[in-house]
């Protein structure tokens, strides 16, 4: 008796011991309320607002309005930001960050399996170094969410993942839950370089296309077989599996729409292809990445209904870059196509309002142009509904700005992510390289 | 043989396309008088302070007078009103390697790397430059008038750079100054051109080469002042010989084979052009310096990626510096501590530097490389000298370009506000005075597809 008494008392003290824990966790997840008053804010998908506020709570925004209209609650932090510019978080809608991480030796070259054109069974996840320095200075230049893909070595390189760009966490705290896997594929000189210079398939864009045209037929099989086993099975008939192909597996995932398609390609009759290519066998492209010729072909690319994420003005460095023009975007966004402005690398990926700027130089509307950079890069990522724009509701993916951010001399001051500040230009001085500060 | 002329007829129609594409020879010029006036604008002449409502006057290709509104206009001239507009010299890329590739990855195409031996300091880039480039029209008309265009990053000594106007002229003589500096390369670039091929694998072995080739040179040099000497003697002793069988006995001196490798790093050696190097990491800046300590050489440095961790050496030694490009991150080992506040340091310290891109296609971009320094830390001021006048006066072409003087050539341009902000627009480009179209292939292209 007196035992169980004991062993009760040790029990109940060891529950209490407990409790304590338990507060300090729920103390941790009440986030903090924030208010951004007196910039000029930029929601995107409506109009700019002068003297504005921004109402942050529980990782969301909580209201956006003219500040003679949005009352401030109790409870909630001021931020002042008179002068500044408060824009939706900058989203990267193709990025290398972590699989091709700094310092750029081939020991961290892990984008490209390049061993064989057809790689639909590589995820990003089981590569990416999360303490890439680029993500920092991604965060420092206003990136709220990126898409890291695969390379375009091959045909199908692999799926790649949204993160956010959560400092300081590992990969399943940085991958964006709510978003949909992309598959990467691509098209035009790379795959052909590649295995071409081994004498391998794909040689030519004959090779590329054959090979992309028999993994996915043979995918459609697969797919059919598995079906017609599970009917059976279903039926109570002593079925056997199919055998599992790894390879045909993650294509089914494109087949059955499961995933997101982002295609790099170039040449006008490769974009076109491509998509009779979708159309063939069923499935949906979602954003066709570069795609510097994509302004010849602008009408069908509208009609189709994808994205297009491509470079401002980068031009020349390959035959299938010869045409590019960087009248492009503007020239797509004229004809409706939704138009991103990429990366492609770390450099700009910190400096993707610049990319937008020069869109404005080469013919694009403003509002057009700062739409490049945020809800469309989140329709294409399949985030649109979540994040991309500041509307009530969303998530609290904010960028704020010294200075209009097509200004040249506009800095990032602070970038919040889900409502929490991730960058904070005075604070975080590594994030962005600062030396001078440091000398002080 | 039917293969070999197949791929003949294929390179002829491809060169064709480049060539029939090529902007300057399709259109009429515009036409203009000797004469050129610019007035009402606000020049900003990189001799001082801004003039507003300034007059600038050409003659043919020169600039003939730089005033203000007091200045009488030539009659007959062509009169150019820029009210409100800003009118600034022409920038000036100093690090490129314009008309010397056309597409990266067209090995045909390529000629900056003559990577077939690591010290070829008499390969000229004038011998290679492509006055037809395409990237000649695309990058002048966001107002870049001039370049230096260099060999690559491949060989630790790796020819001679050229200055030119950007024009596309065939029958024009586009350079400024056909040697305007020897090409020195050291860190990894060199390092890995040659570590695969085990003739330079360390940074040892990359100074231990560039020693090498130097103290041929100055060998060289010795054996030609010491054939000088002996002719001189000689004459001296012919003069002096009465009979012909006396001066049959005289020696006649032997000159030292000619080697043009060494005649070539002599120039530098002398001083008569300078050595442009290479070097982003700190260390091999250092190495940079102990070389010129040694062989005294007038050197520029160039890239300098990690330049602010040295301020004080490089402002004790007064080395000028093309720093870029701006936008350069950490991203190989060697410029790890790339920063975007490098100018920033550099110009709180009194460094004297230009900005270069160190590209080709991306050339038009250099005014806003110069933006990105300011937003950095650097002043508007120093970025505009940066890609004007402080090149000039680092190349030595000072006398024809980078300030809007009188005697300097007509390479100016008008801007409608800061040529750093990518939303101003060009409005004019002058280069050796004519109004150039501002057209190219990518503009003709947009127009095709309903662009503006």
């Amino acid at each position: 008796m007196i035992r169980i008494a004991v062993a009760l008392m040790l029990a109940h003290s060891v529950l209490l011991s407990q409790e304590p824990q338990k507060q300090d966790k729920s103390s941790q997840q009440q986030r903090k309320k924030y208010a951004l008053v007196g910039g000029t804010v930029l929601p995107v998908t409506s109009a700019p607002i002068e003297n504005g506020v921004v109402l942050i709570e529980n990782g969301a925004i909580k209201a956006v309005g003219k500040a003679s209209e949005v009352q401030i609650p109790e409870g909630f932090e001021k931020i002042d930001v008179t002068g500044k510019y408060v824009m939706p978080g900058i989203i990267d809608s193709h990025s290398h960050m972590g699989v091709y991480s700094w310092p750029s030796v081939s020991a961290n070259s892990d984008g490209n399996e390049a061993v064989d054109p057809i790689t639909p069974n590589m995820r990003v996840e089981d590569a990416i170094n999360t303490e890439d320095p680029a993500f920092k200075r991604a965060v420092a230049g206003g990136v709220t969410s990126c898409l890291v893909i695969p390379g375009s070595a091959n045909m199908i390189g692999g799926l790649g993942m949204v993160l956010k760009l959560r400092i300081g966490n590992r990969i399943a705290e940085m991958q964006y839950q709510k978003a949909k896997r992309s598959m990467k594929m691509a098209s035009g000189e790379n795959p052909k370089r590649v295995y071409g210079g081994r004498t391998q398939l794909p040689s030519t864009r004959m090779g590329n296309f054959a090979v992309l045209r028999d993994y996915f037929q043979k995918a459609k099989e697969y797919k059919q077989k598995w079906l017609t086993y599970e009917e059976k099975k279903a039926k109570g008939d002593d079925v056997q599996p199919p055998e599992f192909d790894a390879k045909l597996d993650a294509l089914t995932q494109v087949l059955d729409g499961k995933v997101l398609v982002q295609i790099h390609c170039y040449r006008a009759d490769e974009i076109l292809t491509l998509l009779s290519i979708s159309n063939e066998f069923g499935f949906k492209i979602r954003g066709l990445h570069h795609c510097l010729d994509g302004y010849k072909v602008a009408d069908q690319i509208a009609k189709y209904g994808c994205a297009v994420a491509t470079f401002a003005d980068w031009w020349g460095y390959k035959v299938e870059a010869w045409d590019a023009i960087p009248q492009a975007p503007a020239i797509l966004a004229a004809k409706g196509v939704r138009v991103t402005m990429h990366s492609d690398s770390p450099d700009i990926g910190q400096r993707l309002f610049h990319e937008a700027a020069k869109c404005v130089k080469y013919g694009m509307a403003e509002d057009e142009a700062l739409k490049t950079i945020t809800i469309h890069p989140a329709w294409m990522l399949g985030i649109d509904s979540y994040t991309g724009s500041l509307e009530v509701g969303k998530d609290a993916d904010i960028a704020v700005f010294s200075k209009h951010p097509f200004d040249m001399y506009t800095l990032c001051d602070m970038t919040f992510i889900d409502g929490e500040i991730v960058f904070d230009r005075k604070k975080n001085l590594d994030y962005w390289g600062d030396v001078m500060g440091e000398k002080k | 043989m039917r293969f070999s002329i197949a791929i003949a007829a294929v390179v002829c129609l491809v060169s064709c396309e480049f060539v029939r594409r090529q902007d300057g020879q399709e259109q009429p010029p515009k036409p203009q008088s000797d004469f050129t006036a610019i007035t009402g604008g606000k020049v900003f002449t990189m001799n001082g302070e801004p003039i507003e409502k300034g007059v600038v006057i050409f003659e043919k290709d020169k600039i003939k007078y730089v005033g203000d509104s007091q200045a009488e206009i030539p009659a007959g001239a062509t009169v150019i009103d820029a009210a409100g507009k800003n009118v600034f010299p022409g920038f000036f890329d100093s690090m490129t390697s314009v008309g010397l590739v056309e597409i990266d990855a067209v090995k045909e195409t390529r000629d900056t790397d003559e990577a077939s031996d690591p010290v070829t300091p008499q390969v000229n880039v004038f011998d290679a430059y492509n006055l037809q480039s395409e990237v000649i029209p695309v990058t002048r008309i966001n107002g870049i008038t001039n370049v230096l265009s260099a060999p690559g990053s491949a060989n630790p000594i790796a020819g001679m750079a050229a200055i030119v106007n950007l024009e596309s002229d065939l029958a024009s003589d586009p350079f400024n100054k056909r040697l305007a500096a020897l090409m020195m390369n050291l860190g990894e670039s060199p390092k890995n051109t040659y570590g695969s091929r085990n003739v330079i694998e360390t940074r040892m072995g990359l100074a231990a080469k560039i020693r090498e080739a130097f103290y041929k040179a100055q060998e060289y040099k010795t054996k030609k002042e010491d054939y000088d000497k002996k002719c001189k003697d000689y004459d001296k002793k012919i003069a002096e010989a009465k009979t012909d069988e006396e001066k049959n006995k005289i020696q006649k001196p032997e000159p030292p084979a000619f080697d043009m490798k060494r005649e070539a790093n002599l120039k530098a050696l002398k001083g008569e052009i300078p050595i442009i190097v290479r070097a982003e990491k700190a260390d091999d800046i250092l190495t940079a310096l102990r070389l010129q300590e040694e062989f005294k050489f007038k050197m520029i440095l160039c890239g300098a990626a990690e330049a602010w961790k040295v301020t004080d050496v490089l402002k004790e030694k007064s080395v000028p510096i093309l720093v870029g490009p701006i936008n350069v991150q950490p991203d190989s080992m060697e410029n790890s501590g790339a920063t975007y506040q490098n100018c920033a340091v550099l110009a709180k310290n009194g460094i004297s530097f230009a900005i270069q891109t160190g590209d080709n296609h991306n050339v038009r971009n250099l005014p806003y490389m110069a933006g990105l320094a300011v937003a950095y830390g650097l002043p508007w001021d120093d970025a505009m000298k940066a890609i004007t006048i402080n090149p000039a006066k680092i190349l030595g072409v000072d006398d024809q370009i980078g300030s809007i003087k009188a005697g300097n050539l007509a390479n100016v341009c008008i801007w409608d506000g800061d040529p750093l902000q990518p939303r101003s627009k060009i409005l004019h480009v002058f280069i050796k005075g004519k109004d150039i179209l501002l057209e190219s292939r990518q503009t003709r292209l947009a127009k095709q597809y309903g662009g503006k």
